[in-house]
């Protein structure tokens, strides 16, 4: 045994072939990537330039082209598909991308632009985004820390966080959690089928918000001093508020869904969960 | 405000465009009027079944070329573009509208419909049932509720053909989903039938059955486009 595992572990790095070039960009250059398997991990530079790192099989080729205001970096071989590829890239401050993948988890580290990530069998983590944000995985969890403008995650079994967003925020996910921290937006969308939904963050007089779960928790945590009328809808759940919200409740339909109104009342904010429990928390 | 003023903004309180002030007084009036309750029960069901009829072709579609770039033949493209998701938003009479041409082609009709949801396989028409006491109603099936079903067997059929293509992780994991939504459905369905007119369920019946839609939609693309 303990011949044997260095035996392959020095087996497989005679596979593997390490590609490391870097190309100069266009400003404002859009990155395109597409892997079947591995890892996509990006950090930034303050140069206009792409840094393409990767392992990969030595019969496997990582070619990096530059077509206008697009720059692809994609990896081939003669017969079939590579089958497992480590991406690091560096790229420019700012810089929009597309990576996608199938068995593939994608890091994103630092202030790139607009990115648009997607993966089946894989996490994804996209920290300091400046644009907006497009994420989905069917397999993985997925985290994203900031982003500006329109954010969208999508997922179906992993779970789902984002915080420090700024702007329109959906969620969508089948039978996993939610949680949206310090989410600073006027249109929130958050729902879920078997999970939990936390909200920790603003409602901006004028915003929308929606947080929904079947089979789950709603936890709404927001200051006291908000201006909302907050509607609430569950069929077999329940409804608490801190006190200090001062929530009365006149009216009561069947189905228990009723209205209360926070301030003057300016935003709208529902909270859906068939039957779980619905919280509304003083942060 | 009168009821009938109030009528008239039901389809802005389905879309969410009414203030909190308006939204809240809205609220207290449907807290007493059955036929407001009624109606926008029945605004919420034909925006669901507006959502499962077929379109009509954009002039430029782009999806045929995106289809082509992954592969996919185009018979199967061709069923997975027909059953892209979309947004909708109607005014009332549009929704009126729309609701009269149902009931046209749907047995029964919506605006007959009185009481009650479908149990299965999906929403249901209902017309009372010869001899039988007025509250009573036979399940009858209309073009929506057809349409939504032709959409989810469409799918379905696609993910079956193509599902061996996929890890079997990524099956597995698409496949308890979707029995998670069916679970919700039925739950959902259940509380319907005790009560019917309850608009939070009936909008919490038609998103879940937009979830699943948007689901199988997904899982049928990951499958064609994986070779």
């Amino acid at each position: 045994m303990t011949i044997t595992v260095p035996v392959l572990l020095l087996a497989a790095a005679a596979w593997q072939q390490q590609t490391d070039t870097t190309v100069a960009v266009p400003r404002g250059a859009r990155l395109e990537l597409n892997a079947h398997a591995g890892a996509i991990r990006v950090a930034t530079w303050e140069r206009n330039e792409l840094r393409v790192r990767a392992v990969h099989g030595s019969r496997d080729q990582v070619t990096v082209e530059v077509r206008g205001s697009v720059v692809t970096v994609d990896a081939s071989r003669r017969y079939g598909i590579p089958s497992f590829v480590e991406y690091d890239l560096t790229v420019p401050r700012g810089m929009a991308m597309e990576l996608g993948g199938v068995e593939t988890e994608i890091t994103v580290e630092g202030p790139v632009g607009d990115i648009t990530a997607s993966s089946v069998e894989g996490g994804i983590a996209i920290r300091g985004a400046t644009g907006s944000v497009s994420a989905n995985s069917v397999e993985g969890d997925i985290v994203i820390q900031g982003g500006t403008g329109t954010i969208h995650v999508s997922g179906v079994d992993g779970e789902i966080r984002v915080s420090d967003a700024k702007g329109e925020v959906t969620v969508e996910t089948v039978d996993s959690d939610i949680t949206l921290e310090n989410v600073d937006g006027t249109s929130v969308d958050a729902g879920t089928v078997d999970g939990t939904v936390i909200y920790r963050g603003t409602i901006h007089d004028g915003g929308r918000y929606r947080f929904t779960s079947h089979d789950g928790d709603v936890l709404l945590e927001v200051p006291e001093t908000i201006n909302a009328t907050i509607s609430v809808a569950t069929f077999e759940g329940s409804f608490e508020a801190d006190p200090a919200f001062k929530v009365q409740i006149t009216q009561t339909r069947p189905g228990k869904r009723f209205s209360f109104v926070l301030g003057n009342g300016s935003a709208r904010v529902e909270l859906e969960s068939f039957d779980g429990g619905i919280r509304l928390i003083r942060r | 405000m009168t009821p009938d003023q109030w009528t008239a903004r039901l389809s802005e309180y389905l879309d969410g465009e009414l203030d909190g002030a308006e939204r809240q007084a809205l609220d207290a009036h449907l807290d007493g009027c059955a036929d407001c309750r009624d109606t926008l029960a029945e605004l919420q069901r034909v925006t669901l079944r507006a959502t499962a009829l077929s379109d009509r072709e954009p002039a430029a579609d782009l999806w045929p070329g995106i289809a082509a770039r992954i592969g996919l033949p185009a018979a199967t493209a061709a069923r997975v573009s027909r059953l892209a998701p979309r947004r909708w938003s109607f005014t009332l009479p549009q929704l009126a509208a729309a609701g009269l041409l149902l009931a046209a082609v749907g047995a029964g009709g919506l605006w007959l419909a009185q009481r009650s949801w479908s149990p299965e396989p999906a929403a249901m028409a209902r017309e009372p049932v010869a001899g039988a006491e007025g509250s009573k109603f036979r399940l009858t099936r209309n073009e929506g509720d057809d349409a939504y079903d032709r959409a989810v067997a469409d799918l379905e059929r696609v993910l079956a053909e193509n599902r061996s293509r996929l890890d079997t992780a990524t099956v597995r994991v698409l496949e308890e989903s979707l029995r998670t939504i069916d679970r919700a459905l039925a739950r959902a369905r259940t509380a319907l039938d005790q009560d019917p007119s309850n608009s939070y369920l009936n909008a919490h019946l038609a998103e879940t059955m937009r979830r699943k839609l948007d689901l199988l939609r997904r899982a049928a693309a990951l499958a064609t486009a994986s070779s």
